[in-house]
């Protein structure tokens, strides 16, 4: 498999990814600049452009549309996720290179792994009754947030 | 740490040979952050549930410890190989908490150092084959590399490794029946001397003289001569001289000053040029291997190189002494000598003089590298009078000179030229004119890969018959 096809990948995924948009009444005009966005990161899949067309749909079906659409936001979750994958083996070798299966066996069982548990959550919160959600609450998560934050800057400290 | 080893280190280490976090882990970390926390303070729960993958995976890619230091070595690539396939082994110590490897190993079928091969790290050794089509130096192997922890989020290199390379001997092609002299009457191969010896070969009959040994007497002779002058006394005593055996001495003289091909227009243009396209290419794919060889290949300093090498590798078979002088430089030539060795060192320095390889002012063979008697073969496209007059000179200081023709046959007109037909004819005249010239001096002419041992024959016979 050349190496060509990881960057094709992240084309297909974000083909995706648009039509989802698509469907949810994003107009053309950012559909087009999207489409641009994606022929960059394809090109260079090690640049910015990989953030921001990770980082626009979702903002865009959060933001964009009253009615929420939980089988978009599913695809979204999986593809989003598959394209930040994809982008980060594409970045680490040339077009022209070649790709042996077994390698992406490890990566694709982890990205079976967090997606099991991340929809197994998305399950669970369509299942709870909506409403407002109490301050303490609130506070406890953005705690927790910040705590990720930490863990995480002190992990690279320790890596670095 | 050392000045010096500070500065090795700044010239020889790469930027990437340590762990380093790529933009991928940013981008999971920034993004998987953001996005969570942006859901949670603006309560859209498909925030965080687009940032969550992004996250956990940062996460398990940062819970994974990856240290150590990636290594690979290269183990069983001999200095010298040659023509086609050959094997040799990429040892991988990837550290731990590796997942992925990218390394460049070369190609087996097309050659060179080949492409990026992405495989799980897990690979300790992986046996590559190496393939070069080409004789004369390059590079086999170049094995760059880079290993990447989970999801690449922290990556050891890019590192460009030590380039590889053997030299490839020129091919030994096994002659055609009748290419080589068998036995040359009074030439080389059957190596009778013109001195009296032992050998079973009759040179003279002459009379007897004081020294002469007893069993040498002939005795019919004798007889025939004494009942001739009436007595058969000893003064009439006649002994049967034979030749000596001896070994023949053959010179290789390269012209390495000209590598032409057939095709005219590519003359002017340098011979060391690149084989397949250059675009496309990677930064990583430019090395000495893209080049292949140094010589045009099929061109005349190709065929001339092969010719040397298969006329000295028969020489030496029949016990010849062969010795090899570059026309082009005279430094570069190999001492005369016999054996596998002999070959072995000769196809060495084949290789060593078509490296260096170019325009000189005028070919030179001093007399003092042609030894008395041997046989001069000169290989080269004859496209100038220097060689001509070379190979003349050393047919008058008494040696055989055999002229090997390398030009090639079907030469073609440089299609962009106005005059491109008009001077290919002009240089087939003019070559035809020194050939002829040569054939009138005495010189044995032939193309490479017609018979040599008649035309030998002929070259002796004539030059008697004009002294």
């Amino acid at each position: 498999m050349g190496g060509w096809v990881l960057r094709a990948a992240i084309g297909v995924a974000s083909g995706a990814v648009a039509w989802v948009l698509a469907v949810h009444g994003v107009e053309w005009p950012a559909l087009a600049m999207y489409g641009l966005l994606v022929a960059a990161a394809m090109a260079i899949p090690a640049s910015a452009a990989v953030a921001l067309i990770i980082g626009y749909p979702a903002a865009a079906m959060a933001f964009v549309g009253d009615d929420r659409s939980w089988a978009g936001v599913f695809a979204l979750v999986v593809l989003l996720h598959l394209v930040h994958v994809l982008a980060a083996y594409a970045a680490v070798v040339p077009i022209g290179s070649r790709v042996h299966l077994e390698a992406l066996k490890a990566p694709a069982k982890r990205f079976a792994l967090v997606q099991l548990s991340v929809l197994a959550v998305a399950a669970v919160v369509i299942l709870l009754p909506g409403g407002r959600t109490d301050a303490a609450v609130e506070v406890v998560g953005l705690a927790c947030a910040v705590g990720l934050v930490l863990g995480a800057v002190l992990l690279m400290r320790r890596k670095g | 740490m050392t000045r010096a080893q500070r500065l090795r280190e700044a010239l020889t280490g790469g930027r990437g040979e340590h762990w380093h976090p790529t933009d991928a882990l940013v981008r999971g970390l920034a993004l998987g952050v953001g996005l969570v926390v942006l859901g949670g303070l603006l309560h859209e729960v498909e925030l965080v549930l687009f940032g969550a993958p992004l996250l956990i995976s940062t996460l398990l890619a940062l819970l994974t410890p990856v240290t150590g230091t990636p290594t690979v070595k290269v183990r069983g690539l001999p200095r010298t190989g040659e023509v086609g396939a050959a094997r040799s082994a990429v040892e991988v110590d990837p550290g731990e908490g590796s997942e992925v490897l990218a390394i460049r190993l070369p190609d087996p079928v097309a050659g060179g150092i080949g492409t990026v091969h992405l495989m799980p790290a897990t690979a300790r050794e992986i046996e590559v084959v190496l393939r070069r089509d080409a004789w004369g130096e390059g590079v086999d192997l170049r094995p760059d590399h880079l290993v990447a922890g989970p999801d690449a989020l922290f990556v050891h290199g890019p590192i460009t490794a030590v380039e590889r390379g053997r030299v490839i001997l020129p091919p030994v092609e096994a002659l055609p029946a009748g290419l080589l002299p068998a036995r040359a009457v009074g030439l080389v191969g059957a190596h009778r001397a013109r001195r009296p010896g032992d050998s079973v070969e009759l040179r003279d009959i002459r009379a007897f003289q004081p020294g002469d040994r007893l069993r040498r007497i002939d005795w019919r002779v004798s007889l025939r001569t004494s009942a001739m002058a009436g007595t058969a006394e000893g003064t009439h005593l006649h002994v049967r001289e034979h030749h000596a055996e001896a070994d023949a001495d053959v010179v290789l003289a390269l012209d390495t000053r000209q590598d032409v091909g057939a095709e005219l227009g590519d003359w002017a243009t340098p011979a060391r040029a690149t084989t397949g396209s250059s675009l496309g290419r990677s930064l990583g794919d430019w090395s000495l291997a893209s080049r292949g060889t140094t010589v045009r290949p099929g061109g005349s300093l190709d065929v001339a190189v092969r010719a040397a090498a298969s006329l000295a590798a028969g020489y030496l078979r029949q016990g010849d002494r062969v010795s090899l002088v570059d026309l082009g430089r005279p430094q570069l030539g190999a001492r005369p000598g016999v054996g596998r060795r002999q070959l072995l060192r000769l196809r060495h320095q084949l290789v060593v003089c078509a490296r260096s390889a170019g325009w000189a002012q005028r070919p030179v063979l001093r007399p003092e590298q042609v030894p008395h008697g041997a046989l001069v073969v000169v290989l080269s496209p004859f496209l100038d009078a220097e060689v001509v007059e070379l190979a003349v000179h050393a047919a008058r200081r008494g040696n055989v000179v055999l002229a090997v023709d390398v030009l090639p046959e079907q030469l073609r007109p440089d299609p962009e030229a106005q005059w491109g037909v008009s001077a290919l004819k002009v240089i087939r005249l003019e070559h035809d004119v020194r050939l002829e010239a040569m054939r009138q001096h005495g010189v044995a002419v032939v193309p490479w890969g017609a018979p040599i041992a008649g035309v030998l024959r002929q070259a002796r016979t004539g030059r008697r018959l004009s002294r």
